[in-house]
């Protein structure tokens, strides 16, 4: 198996979950690496403190999109708070590999684009 | 006289035979003689150059004025005084916009015309300028990969302050026709400007036949260190053009609120370069003409041609460049339907396949082509079929990790 590109990436790149347009959102988020063409739209919904759901749309390669892909689902339901606090460290912990310094602002994407969407109020 | 048939051994880098380096349009790998001819500068004679009278400093005045008449015949140029070193093409490119902007090149003027195939070293500072004086940027289009024409003359007018155009694209490595260009610019008494900096050392640069009023290009494409570069402009032109860098060395008299110009080209090499990077381009010049720069764009082309071929083979690829050897430097880019630049990237270089994603440093070239990001494989004289081979087999490698 290739040493950064597992099963569970692949999975999550070539059947992303959480990859939808949302209606009715709170927060809508663009983020992007534009030096490799990364791009990345979040949706957030939240029921007061709570991440009621969580959508992404976008392109890029195959670690910036399992990162929405996984982050995403591991968010659901989650609060403020608890997001909030999220680090770098559990990002990488998702892909459960190293990850080269190459390729650290592709992996860190969507959760650098989540705690961007805590604090934009639209 | 150079061992063609193992041009490798002059590269340090590619001693142990396993890497198959295809970047040399981002940098090229260095020659052991001008590493030497840098060390030597460093452990025998280092010294400022000019003015000093010891016979350090005077040796190494000697080689940095050699390289001047080294770097002036390759060009073609008629004098070496038309030969500014710069610390690349990035700082010469700032800096002649800048010497245009402080003289009267500009008046009377409302446009400058460059093209969408520029990399950001060529555009940006041109942006800026047109933004600082309110002039209008107008950018040539395509016409497949290499420029439309038509649409260049429609541009270019009596109106017309700069004209300003890559010879080889460092995406496509298009050729464009530069002359075509400059004949109608001049035509219009607009200023020629010619970044060389993909194309110096993969083809013939003769800045007459290009009919160029200013070229520059960085030293690091072409086998010499980083940190350096030139910058040529017709004398008639540098005569007519103000500095826009000061401080020691350009100048004559220093008074209290006013300064005079040392001559050209001092006048437009404030401070101290760099030195032995100098002494390096002046070598790195003379390995190319040694091993023939001709010989060069014939042995890519073919790899490029051969790169072209095998990937046109493989399902889901988009190429980007000319399969004539006339019309590309050297480099072929490419995207594929299964899989992102980077991801093919990655998976390339744990086969030690090196080249390179991303966008180039030409944005609007990819926004033309509608795709964020390529992946680019450019050739040397010292890449073989090997390395084309090991390219395609690791691509097979990459889409059978992403093939859905």
């Amino acid at each position: 198996m290739d040493p950064l590109y597992q099963e569970h990436i692949l999975e999550h790149y070539k059947h992303p979950l959480n990859r939808r347009k949302m209606e009715g959102y709170d927060v809508m988020q663009r983020g992007e690496n534009i030096s490799c063409g990364d791009d990345l739209i979040l949706y957030l919904k939240w029921n007061s403190d709570t991440l009621e759901d969580i959508s992404f749309e976008g392109f890029g390669c195959a670690i910036s999109q399992s990162g929405a892909s996984m982050l995403t689902e591991k968010v659901k339901g989650m609060s403020r708070a608890v997001i909030k606090n999220l680090t770098e460290g559990e990002m990488y912990e998702l892909y459960g590999t190293t990850i080269s310094p190459q390729r650290e602002k592709c992996a860190l994407l969507a959760l650098r684009t989540l705690a961007e969407g805590l604090v934009n109020k639209k | 006289m150079i061992d063609l048939n193992n041009i490798q051994k002059y590269f340090p880098q590619l001693k142990n035979g396993t890497v198959h380096y295809l970047d040399s349009a981002a940098t090229s790998l260095t020659p052991v003689s001008v590493i030497s001819a840098v060390d030597e500068y460093y452990f025998d004679y280092r010294a400022n150059v000019h003015r000093g009278l010891f016979k350090e400093a005077l040796r190494a005045s000697e080689r940095y004025e050699e390289s001047r008449r080294i770097v002036a015949s390759f060009l073609g140029a008629t004098s070496a005084n038309e030969v500014i070193f710069t610390a690349g093409a990035t700082d010469a490119s700032n800096m002649l916009v800048r010497m245009l902007e402080e003289s009267a090149q500009l008046e009377g003027k409302s446009n400058i015309v460059t093209t969408v195939m520029e990399h950001h070293s060529a555009l940006v500072p041109l942006q800026q300028l047109a933004k600082r004086r309110a002039l209008e940027l107008r950018l040539i289009p395509l016409s497949g990969f290499a420029l439309n024409y038509e649409k260049a003359e429609e541009l270019i007018g009596g109106d017309t302050a700069i004209v300003s155009i890559v010879l080889a694209s460092n995406v496509t490595g298009m050729i464009n026709d530069v002359r075509r260009i400059a004949d109608l610019a001049h035509l219009h008494g607009a200023v020629v400007i010619v970044d060389a900096t993909a194309a110096v050392g993969h083809m013939l640069v003769n800045v007459e036949a290009l009919g160029a009023d200013a070229l520059y290009f960085s030293g690091h494409k072409m086998f010499a260190t980083t940190g350096v570069g030139a910058l040529w402009a017709k004398l008639s032109l540098l005569e007519k053009l103000n500095p826009s860098m000061f401080g020691g060395h350009m100048v004559a008299r220093v008074g209290s609120d006013d300064a005079t110009w040392a001559t050209i080209p001092e006048r437009f090499e404030a401070g101290t370069k760099d030195i032995g990077g100098v002494i390096g381009l002046g070598e790195a010049v003379n390995v190319l003409r040694d091993i023939d720069v001709s010989l060069i764009h014939a042995h890519t082309g073919m790899l490029v041609l051969l790169l072209m071929r095998k990937l046109e083979q493989i399902p889901g690829m988009r190429i980007f460049a000319d399969a004539e050897q006339k019309n590309n430097a050297g480099m072929v880019s490419f995207t594929a339907d299964w899989a992102h630049p980077h991801d093919i990237a990655d998976v390339l270089a744990r086969d030690s396949v090196s080249v390179r994603p991303g966008h180039h440093c030409a944005i609007p070239l990819h926004t033309a082509f509608m795709v964020p990001a390529t992946t680019r494989a450019s050739f040397h004289i010292y890449n073989t079929n090997a390395d084309v081979d090991a390219l395609i087999e690791s691509l097979h490698r990459a889409k059978a990790i992403f093939n859905k």
